[in-house]
């Protein structure tokens, strides 16, 4: 079931069914920007990095924009030995180091404090689970946060399902609810394979409808990435050229400096393609060629982004090579300073096989888009950190300044989304003097200048709206089902047979050599 | 008159030569103060809206005559290649006529963007400078409780607004109680204590300055289809009478205090003494329940003129409550 979220005389409601208020005249029109609806926020994992780089930090500013519902609780359950009074210490502490908004104010800080508690747990043992179900409702009294609880799965995939099931059997599942709504959100990578994603889904669906379930893909929370659908449906001048007939080709990159980090035991068992390309690569690509939705409804444009995977017909196992590089870094230079090949960092296996580059080709079969090659492209170590989608128009169709006319650039509309954030056109102008040439001038806009407001992390935007019962930013099963079954093909290909050439790419280069027989014409990084 | 228009252009232009890349220009600020003492405090907070968002701000100083202007300029690099401009015009205006005012501002600000006019005068529409300064801007943003310390701004306002075609309109004193209105509403987001709000009988509210007061007042009365009867109540759709009072207490544009009374039980949000930013609620009576506080985001001056450019219409919560509280000081005022 798909959720909704409207907004009349005063009462909003979700289409997971339950309001937010009972009808309160004063609120008629008062629009405060604050979530209504009371709810307890559970963080499983609540002990790992995430948590404390992240969630907490985000939470805590959703405060200070006074955001966040005035009935609230946060209660963490982990693995992990803190009692209430240390565990809010240390969310104390994790604000005070990553929060953008600098330390805690104390006088926020004492009344948000009183509304946080920890439970440390066994995700195994069915009794913690029965606790925190006291707990939740010992919330609802002390914090007046009613029956609405959102889970947030901050844990590794591995034990989702066990979560999942033992909030079922402790009746914590939104058809025990009977006082409010119940809703999960579930982190990235939601399944590490096409099969996987589906048995996840399966003991999903046990307990929570799709319009109680929250797929997080943070790439969708920043600020630039909700501008592509302003851009393209909020001005007149691109939509009538934003097809086939006018664009000739789209470059969608995620390219990073970084290696694996401390994270060599994760990466090596997923790679560029799963933790990078199925879900925020292909996620941009959507939003670039959907068709413009009937309305802002989450449904409305998770329909078209889903018509968009559809139309995109998985590769044959013969077309993988022709469509698709890989590479492995090695050893080289970034930023001035030696790093490490891929296959001696930590936890990566010294024979490694995974890619830690991948790009594609792909091509949306409809009449938008019918013969436009969509290259995407994601690697570590490579020179710049940059992610961008490049859209490239078609040459001019008349020489009109003779032979310098071979010479003029093709326009460009390139959506900057990190670091810089803003949209940048290229355009040819003709340079002052009695001569005719022409030059490209590149006209930029940029997020922090253009606003001058700091875009909010993803994360403050998509926990938000979880509460608030939006689920426009969040990724559809259909759609997730989709994106694994287009890249199945790929990982099967690269699986079974092994790259011989890896590592074929020197760290702080442009990626592999033959990225470019792919795509000749790569923006350089 | 002795200010020369091309001469000012004349000077941004020689004074941005310099700078390399983009300019990028978002609004025309339009600022006009007739009150040395604000002039300094203004300018402070055009120059901060000004640093957040590329702007050309001209400040139209009536407290000096015309002779005087001052023009800056200042750009930000932005990556290797763009550099964005705000560009200051400082007016002497004293002296000059509407007409003459408006030409002025017309020629200065920059074409086809949106212009913002900041009204820091004595007089809304009585001023013919108003008049037409208000002719050229998109929206208009004042701030009712620095005109005048009673609440006879929002007589002018409303006759004004009345009057026929004008801008967007945004007025700091009604836009500062947001977070007060919120506190109020809260009390009754229970469904047990909603009821509650049909039996009110009287309304109190302390308040530094009338306008915040008639406003807040205003704003409830609109909702809850209260009607001006006399100078100090009102009547519901059941014909019973709602008191009003107001006290004068704590700092100017600061609510101290408001209290309902209903059938069964008092409703007061009321800042702390020892800590001016925390709220307490309290439900008093036969509904009793546990007093709260909480924090009150309390909005800077800065905060909510940004807030007017961003949203320049207040929209019908706001007419409303400016109309329910005109009827009240009409009341007020036939009654005295």
């Amino acid at each position: 079931m798909a959720t909704t979220t409207t907004k009349a005389n005063g009462k909003t409601t979700t289409q997971d069914g339950l309001g937010a208020q009972a009808v309160n005249p004063l609120r008629q029109g008062l629009d405060t920007g604050r979530i209504n609806d009371p709810c307890t926020i559970v963080f499983f994992g609540a002990s790992g990095d995430l948590f404390k780089r992240m969630l907490m930090p985000a939470i805590y500013n959703l405060r200070v924009d006074d955001i966040l519902p005035t009935n609230f609780g946060l209660i963490g359950f982990a693995r992990s030995e803190y009692t209430d009074k240390t565990f809010r210490a240390y969310c104390k502490q994790s604000v005070n180091d990553f929060s953008r908004s600098g330390k805690v104010k104390e006088s926020l800080w004492d009344d948000m404090a009183q509304r946080i508690s920890y439970m440390s747990a066994d995700f195994d043992d069915t009794e913690h689970f029965a606790q925190l179900k006291k707990r939740l409702e010992e919330y609802a009294q002390a914090h007046g946060t009613g029956g609405n609880v959102l889970f947030y799965l901050a844990t590794p995939p591995s034990v989702f399902p066990k979560i999942i099931d033992q909030i079922k059997n402790a009746g914590m599942d939104p058809k025990s609810n009977t006082k409010g709504w119940t809703r999960i959100i579930v982190e990235k990578p939601f399944g590490t394979d096409l099969t996987s994603a589906r048995a996840l889904q399966a003991e999903v669906e046990k307990v929570f409808d799709e319009g109680q379930v929250y797929r997080i893909d943070h790439y969708l929370g920043k600020e630039p990435v909700q501008d592509i659908m302003a851009l393209r449906f909020a001005n007149t001048i691109f939509e009538p050229i934003w097809n086939r007939n006018y664009i000739q080709s789209v470059q969608i990159t995620a390219a990073e400096t970084l290696g694996v980090e401390a994270r060599g035991g994760y990466y090596d068992n997923a790679g560029a393609l799963r933790d990078m390309i199925q879900n925020h690569v292909m996620n941009l690509l959507a939003l670039v060629a959907m068709e413009p939705p009937a309305s802002s409804d989450a449904d409305a444009i998770r329909n078209e982004k889903f018509k968009v995977f559809s139309a995109i017909e998985p590769f044959a196992p013969e077309d993988v090579f022709r469509m698709t590089v890989r590479g492995q870094y090695d050893a080289g230079t970034v930023d001035g300073k030696p790093v490490p090949a891929y296959r001696t960092e930590q936890d990566v296996k010294p024979a490694s096989n995974t890619e830690t580059f991948a790009a594609l080709k792909l091509v949306v079969n409809n009449w938008r888009w019918a013969g436009v090659p969509f290259y995407l492209r994601s690697g570590k170590r490579l020179a710049r950190k940059v992610s961008e989608i490049a859209i490239t128009f078609n040459a001019i169709p008349h020489k009109l300044f003779g032979e310098k006319s071979d010479t003029i650039e093709q326009n460009e509309l390139v959506i900057k989304i990190q670091p810089d954030e803003g949209v940048s056109i290229r355009f040819n102008g003709k340079v002052p003097g009695p001569k005719n040439h022409i030059r490209s001038v590149t006209m930029d806009f940029n997020y922090g200048t253009g606003f001058g407001v700091q875009s909010a992390p993803a994360y403050e935007r998509l926990i938000g709206d979880a509460m608030r019962g939006d689920a426009t930013l969040f990724t559809r099963w259909d759609a997730v089902q989709r994106a694994w079954e287009i890249v199945m093909p790929i990982l099967e290909v690269w699986t079974s047979i092994k790259d011989r050439t890896f590592p074929n790419y020197a760290a702080g280069s442009e990626g592999p050599a033959n990225s470019h027989e792919l795509n000749p014409n790569w923006r350089p990084l | 008159m002795s200010l020369n228009v091309n001469e000012i252009l004349g000077e941004l232009t020689k004074d941005r030569k310099d700078r390399v890349g983009v300019s990028a220009t978002t609004l025309n600020l339009v600022a006009f103060v007739e009150d040395a003492a604000l002039l300094g405090w203004l300018k402070e907070r055009i120059d901060a809206i000004a640093q957040k968002h590329p702007s050309r701000t001209l400040v139209l100083d009536a407290t000096h005559t015309d002779s005087t202007h001052a023009v800056h300029t200042e750009a930000k690099d932005v990556g290797d290649t763009l550099s964005t401009h705000a560009e200051a015009i400082e007016l002497g205006v004293a002296g000059v006529s509407a007409e003459s005012l408006a030409s002025i501002v017309r020629a200065l600000t920059v074409p086809n963007v949106q212009t913002v006019l900041c009204w820091a005068g004595s007089h809304l529409a009585g001023d013919m400078r108003f008049r037409q300064l208000t002719s050229i801007a998109n929206s208009l943003v004042l701030d009712s409780s620095r005109v005048d310390a009673t609440a006879q701004t929002l007589y002018e306002l409303t006759d004004w607004m009345a009057g026929g075609h004008h801008p967007a309109v945004r007025d700091l004193a009604y836009m500062r109680l947001g977070p007060w209105q919120d506190m109020i509403a809260q009390f009754f987001d229970e469904a047990d204590l909603a009821g509650e709000l049909a039996s009110i009988s009287r309304v109190t509210v302390a308040a530094g300055s009338q306008a915040e007061a008639y406003y807040l007042v205003g704003w409830l009365a609109s909702r809850l289809q209260w009607h001006a009867r006399g100078a100090a109540e009102f009547c519901n759709s059941q014909g019973q009478i709602i008191a009003v009072a107001f006290e004068e207490q704590g700092g100017a544009r600061r609510v101290r205090r408001i209290a309902l009374e209903s059938g069964h039980s008092t409703f007061t949000a009321e800042l702390q003494k020892d800590s001016p930013d925390l709220v307490c609620l309290r439900v008093e009576g036969k509904k009793a329940r546990p007093q709260r506080c909480a924090p009150l985001h309390d909005i800077d001056v800065v905060s909510l003129i940004e807030e007017a450019i961003l949203v320049p219409d207040g929209g019908n919560l706001f007419r409303e409550s400016l109309a329910t509280a005109r009827a009240l000081l009409e009341e007020r005022g036939s009654s005295s």
